[in-house]
C-alpha cells in the first residue's frame, strides 16, 4: 500500500523525523516499508530551463506563436508554442529533441507545425506530470538561468512509502490507520479531519431513497443523498494524493469516494440516484441467471453465493467489490447516493475470487473493515462533496444497522506477558502501551487487567493478540540473552530417518550424486513413463501447466537430469534421488517414498578405459550390481530379477525387481526416443525402488551365523545351453537338485567357442559344498554333482561337463 | 529466482508445560545462526504476522558477507531475512486439544534452499533443481 508522507502528516505530526527514522519506526513495529520513492517526474537532461527571447504570432495560425528560446550554452531553439500565456521574457520548461514527455510518454522529434519548424516543446505542468494544470505553459522563477536542468529548478518530489501490510492488520489499510500507529509509537495526538456539512431544510433522505437489506452478509448499510452536485475535475491536492497512492483521478464524485476510502479504510460507492429504479436499494444475494456489466465494461454471470446491491429491477453493483456500469457516475450526474456499508469478509472474498476481481474495495472488505467507521466515512465524503461540488444534502441518514454486539473485554494476565516475551515488563508499561493503541481499561487488579478493544482492531480477539501488541510496541531488540535449553526426550523414534540416511550414504558411496526434483511436473512428461492417467493426482490450481500433476514415478525427472548433464558434456553422469511419489485411487490420495538411481556413459570404468563403447549388457549388469550391492549393505533380502517389459525401457532390457514379497521396483535401459532430446547416444540405465522393502531390515537384530568348522569342496561345471535359457533358471535347477551341503553356486564365465552352433553359449559354474558337522568325502560330492548334472540334462536339456 | 513453486522447509516446534518465551526462541535461533553461519552471526527479530503464531516475527541473520557493515548482498542493511517464527498461537493448541493456559511453545520455519543460498552464495534457487553435476559435486 502506498502512502505519501505529506498526507500522513495531516493526521499526526511527524515532520521532525527523517525519512529513514519514519521507515525504521514502522518496520520495527510490524508494518514493513518495502520501498521508499520520491515521486515527481523523471526529467533527464533533455529537459532544461529556457528563456523566451522572441515570441511572434504564427503566420498560419491565430493561436500559435513562433518563439526563439535560449536554452543555455549559446544554443537558441526555434519552437512553435500554442499556449495563450507564451510571451517574450518568460522563463519556461523546455523539452528538447529526444525528451520523453512524462504525461503520455511520447518522444519529442523535429516537427513542423503549420509549416513552421519546431525543435522542441514548451511544457505545461500537466505534460510534466506535476499537476493537472494544462491551461498554459509553466511560468518558472525569473531568476533561473537558461540551460539549468529542469529537475533542479522544480520543487523536489514528495516521499511516498510502499508498505507491506500483513493480513491481520486491516486497520493499517488507510492513512489514518498508519497515522494511529505513529501516534501510538511517538506518543503524539491523532488529528482527525472535520466532517461537517449542512443539511437542506425541508428535505428528508427517506423521501428520496429506500434501503432494504435481505441478506445476513451486510451487517450495516448507510446511505446519504445529495442533489445538485457538480461533477468535474477534483481539486489538485486531492487528485495528486490519489495518484500518489496509485489511484486514477476520474472526476470529483468518484474521487471523493476513493479519497475517503484511502483516508479511513472504509470503501464507499456513489450511485447515480436517478438510475436506481424506484429509488430503492436492495442488498441481497444474487439470483441464479442474473448478470451485470461492471464498471470495467466486463459482463459477469452472478450466482446466489454473490451479494449484490440491486434496485427494483436488477443488480446495480457487486456489493463491496465493484459497481455496475448502469448506475455509474457520469459527468452529468447531479443526484448522488453515497453508500457506506459493512459487508461480511468471507462473502466478499468468495465473490471476488469467483469473479476474478481484485479491487481496492474488495481488498479491504476481505480483511474486515472497521465496523465502527461507516457513518464517519459517509459524513466525511458528503462534507467533501458539498465543499467542492456544491450540492444540497438531504436531511438525515438511512442506517440499517444489524451489527452484532461488540465482543466482551479481553482479560490480560501480567504474568503471562512476562512469561511469553521473556522481559520483566512493569504492569504500568503494558497498560500504557495498550491504551496508546486505543484500548480502554475496563478493570484492573494485581494480576492483570481487562480491556475493551476499539472497533478498528478486528484482529485483537484474545490475550495472545494483546501480548503481541505489547511485544512489538515495546520493541523486539531488547530481549535478554538466555542459554538455549530444552528437555531431551528419550525414546523419540528416528529409526526411519537413520535408515534413509544409511541408504543415502550407501548410494553416494557408489559414486552417484544426490539429485532433487520438484514434486510435480506436467502430464506430458509423465506420459512416456505411464500413459495410464487414471490414478494421477492432478492439482486443481497449479502454478503453471508445467506443474499440473504430482509425480507418480521418480524416473521421468531422473532421465531428464541425466540427459541434461550428458548434453553439458559430462561424460558419465550418475545420479540418485530419494523422494516421494503420489497417486489418487478413487478419491483417496496416497504416496510412498522411493529411491531412483541411474547413469549413462562409461560410469564405473577406470580412467584408462573410458573410450571403448558401452554395451547394453555392460550398462544393465553394472546397474544390477549396484542394486545387489545396495541391498547387501542395507541387509535387505537379496533382490530377484525378472524380465518384464516397460513402456520407457528398450525391449529385452527391462527388468522387474523383487525384494521379499512382491515387486519392489524396476530397472532397465532407457529407450532411444527418450534419450534423443539430450543427444544421449550411449546406454542410459535407470532403476526405481520403493524404499520400504529396501529398508525393511536396516537396524534389525542379527544373530551370528556359526563360522564353518570343517573344510568345503569346490567343483566346476560347464554347460552348453541355448542363449534363451536364463542364468536364474539354471541356478534354480541346480539348487533344487543339490543336497543341503551345496552352499554356493556362482556363474564365473560365459563364452562362445568358435565351433559352437549359433543360438547356444557355454556357461561355467563354480559349486561349493560344505557340511557343518563333518568333512565331506569325494564320494559324497561326486554323487551330488552326478545328480545335479543328470537333472540339468533331463529337466533343462543342456549338455554338461564336470571338471 | 529466489523462490520456487516447491514448498520445502525445515520447521521446528518446541512445546512445554513450563513457560517458554520469545527470549528462548531467539536464543535457539541465535545458536543455530552461529553453528550454521559462523561465530560472528547474530539474530534480529521484526514483528510480522502468521496465522499460527502470536506474537509472530521475521528473523534476520547478520550478513555474513560484510559482517553487518552493509554491502550489496544485504542491500546495505547489514541483515539478511532468513526465517519466520513466533510463539505458538493458542488457537493451534486448542485445535489439538491442549489447554492454552498451561501450554507454552515456539515455532520457526526456514526455507531449506534459502539457507544454502545464503551460506554458499548460490545466486538462483533453480540451481538446486537443475541437478547439474558441476554444481552438485561441489558439495561432497
Amino acid at each position: 500500500m502506498r502512502i505519501p508522507i505529506s498526507w500522513l502528516n495531516e493526521y499526526v505530526d511527524v515532520s521532525d523525523l527523517s525519512v529513514q527514522e519514519l521507515s525504521d519506526k514502522l518496520t520495527f513495529s510490524g508494518v514493513e516499508v518495502e520501498g521508499i520513492e520520491t515521486d515527481g517526474p523523471a526529467l533527464d537532461d533533455h529537459f532544461v530551463v529556457g528563456e523566451v527571447l522572441t515570441c511572434d504570432p504564427h503566420p498560419d495560425s491565430d493561436h500559435m506563436h513562433v518563439c526563439t528560446v535560449d536554452v543555455g550554452n549559446g544554443e537558441k531553439l526555434g519552437i512553435v508554442c500554442g499556449a495563450p500565456n507564451c510571451r517574450a521574457g518568460l522563463k519556461v520548461a523546455v523539452a528538447k529533441i529526444g525528451a520523453v514527455i512524462p504525461d503520455g510518454g511520447f518522444k519529442i522529434k523535429p516537427a513542423k507545425l503549420r509549416g513552421v519548424p519546431s525543435s522542441g516543446m514548451l511544457c505545461s505542468a500537466k505534460e510534466l506530470a506535476i499537476s493537472q494544470d494544462h491551461s498554459g505553459i509553466m511560468e518558472l522563477d525569473a531568476a533561473l538561468v537558461p540551460g539549468t536542468p529542469l529537475v533542479n529548478a522544480l520543487p523536489k518530489g514528495e516521499t511516498v512509502f510502499d508498505l507491506e501490510i500483513t493480513w491481520n492488520r486491516s486497520d493499517c489499510l488507510s492513512v489514518i490507520g498508519i497515522a494511529r500507529e505513529f501516534a501510538a509509537l511517538l506518543g503524539r495526538p491523532l488529528k482527525l479531519p472535520a466532517v461537517d456539512f449542512s443539511e437542506e431544510d425541508g428535505t428528508d433522505v427517506n423521501a428520496l431513497a429506500k434501503v432494504v437489506v435481505e441478506t445476513e452478509n451486510c451487517p450495516r448499510y448507510t446511505a446519504r443523498v445529495l442533489t445538485g452536485v457538480q461533477d468535474g475535475p477534483s481539486p489538485d491536492w486531492m487528485a495528486k494524493r490519489l495518484e500518489q497512492c496509485g489511484v486514477r483521478s476520474l472526476g470529483l464524485i468518484v474521487d471523493v469516494t476513493n479519497y475517503v476510502m484511502l483516508e479511513c479504510g472504509q470503501p464507499l460507492h456513489a450511485f447515480d440516484h436517478t438510475r436506481l429504479a424506484e429509488n430503492t436499494i436492495i442488498v441481497r444475494q444474487a439470483r441464479e441467471g442474473e448478470t451485470i456489466r461492471t464498471l470495467d465494461g466486463v459482463d459477469r454471470k452472478l450466482d446466489p453465493s454473490m451479494m449484490v446491491i440491486a434496485d427494483r429491477n436488477a443488480p446495480v453493483a457487486v456489493a463491496g467489490v465493484m459497481g455496475g456500469e448502469e448506475s455509474e457516475i457520469e459527468n452529468a450526474t447531479q443526484t448522488v447516493l453515497v453508500e457506506s456499508a459493512l459487508f461480511a469478509a468471507p462473502s466478499i472474498k468468495r465473490t471476488a475470487t469467483a469473479l476474478g476481481i481484485h479491487s481496492e474495495a474488495s481488498h479491504r472488505f476481505e480483511r474486515s473493515v472497521d465496523p465502527g467507521v461507516a457513518d464517519w466515512a459517509s459524513r466525511r465524503a458528503v462534507s467533501l462533496l458539498q465543499k467542492y461540488g456544491g450540492g444540497k444534502v438531504a436531511k438525515g441518514v438511512i442506517d440499517v444497522d444489524n451489527r452484532p454486539a461488540p465482543a466482551a473485554p479481553i482479560r490480560l494476565s501480567f504474568a503471562r506477558v512476562r512469561e511469553l516475551i521473556g522481559i520483566d515488563l512493569a504492569a504500568d508499561r503494558m497498560v500504557s502501551i495498550l491504551v496508546s493503541l486505543g484500548l480502554e481499561v475496563v478493570s484492573r487488579d494485581e494480576g492483570g487487567a481487562s480491556f475493551k478493544v476499539p472497533s478498528w482492531r478486528v484482529d485483537l480477539l484474545e490475550e495472545a493478540d494483546l501480548v503481541e501488541e505489547i511485544a512489538r510496541m515495546n520493541g523486539l531488540d531488547n530481549l535478554p540473552d538466555v542459554t538455549p535449553a530444552a528437555i531431551a526426550v528419550a525414546g523419540a523414534d528416528d529409526a526411519p530417518f537413520r535408515a534413509m540416511a544409511a541408504c543415502r550414504e550407501a548410494v553416494a558411496a557408489m559414486g552417484l550424486s544426490e539429485a532433487m526434483h520438484y514434486s510435480f511436473l506436467s502430464a506430458a512428461e509423465l506420459n512416456a513413463f505411464n500413459p495410464d492417467a487414471s490414478e494421477r493426482l492432478v492439482l486443481p490450481n497449479p502454478v503453471s501447466g508445467d506443474f499440473g500433476v504430482m509425480r507418480d514415478s521418480l524416473l521421468p525427472q531422473l532421465v531428464q537430469s541425466l540427459g541434461r548433464n550428458y548434453a553439458r558434456q559430462i561424460e558419465s553422469p550418475a545420479l540418485f534421488e530419494i523422494g516421494r511419489v503420489f497417486w489418487k485411487k478413487g478419491d483417496q490420495p496416497g504416496e510412498e517414498a522411493r529411491l531412483s538411481l541411474g547413469f549413462c556413459g562409461p560410469f564405473g570404468r577406470g580412467p584408462l578405459d573410458r573410450r571403448r563403447p558401452v554395451s547394453n549388457e555392460e550398462a544393465l549388469l553394472w546397474l544390477k550390481g549396484m542394486v545387489e550391492s545396495l541391498c547387501a549393505t542395507l541387509h535387505s533380502p537379496p533382490p530377484r530379477f525378472e524380465l518384464e517389459d516397460f513402456v520407457a525401457f528398450e525391449k529385452g532390457w527391462s527388468v522387474a525387481i523383487k525384494i521379499g514379497k512382491g515387486v519392489a521396483g524396476r530397472m532397465g535401459l532407457v529407450k532411444q526416443a527418450l534419450r534423443h532430446p539430450f543427444r544421449v547416444n550411449t546406454a542410459m540405465a535407470v532403476a526405481e525402488l520403493a524404499l520400504e522393502p529396501l529398508l525393511m531390515n536396516v537396524g534389525s537384530h542379527r544373530a551370528l551365523k556359526p563360522v564353518p568348522a570343517f573344510p568345503g569342496v569346490r567343483r566346476d561345471l560347464a554347460l552348453v545351453a541355448p542363449e534363451t535359457l536364463s542364468n536364474g533358471d539354471i541356478v534354480k535347477t541346480i539348487a533344487k537338485a543339490a543336497p543341503k551341503t551345496l552352499t554356493n553356486v556362482t556363474l564365473f564365465d560365459i563364452f562362445k567357442p568358435k565351433n559352437l552352433e549359433s543360438g547356444k553359449r557355454s556357461l561355467a559354474y563354480s559349486l561349493e559344498f560344505r557340511s557343518p558337522d563333518w568333512t565331506l568325502t569325494d564320494d559324497e560330492v561326486n554323487a551330488a554333482c552326478e545328480k545335479i548334472m543328470t537333472v540339468l540334462k533331463n529337466v533343462l536339456g543342456v549338455e554338461v561337463r564336470a571338471s | 529466482a529466489t523462490h520456487s513453486a516447491n514448498f520445502h522447509q525445515i520447521e521446528g516446534l518446541y512445546v512445554d508445560t513450563k513457560p517458554v518465551s520469545l527470549a528462548d526462541l531467539k536464543a535457539t535461533l541465535a545458536y543455530f545462526a552461529r553453528e550454521m553461519m559462523g561465530s560472528g552471526i547474530g539474530v534480529r527479530f521484526r514483528p510480522h504476522f502468521f496465522p499460527f503464531t502470536e506474537p509472530s516475527v521475521e528473523v534476520d541473520f547478520t550478513c555474513h558477507v560484510c559482517g553487518g557493515k552493509g554491502c550489496r548482498v544485504c542491500k546495505q542493511s547489514g541483515w539478511i531475512e532468513v526465517a519466520g517464527a513466533g510463539m505458538v498461537d493458542p488457537r493451534v493448541y486448542r485445535h489439538v486439544g491442549y489447554d492454552p493456559a498451561t501450554t507454552y511453545g515456539f515455532a520457526f520455519g526456514f526455507g531449506v534452499e534459502r539457507i544454502a543460498m545464503i551460506k554458499y552464495g548460490v545466486p538462483d534457487i533453480r540451481y538446486f533443481y537443475e541437478n547439474d553435476l558441476r554444481f552438485l559435486e561441489q558439495f561432497q
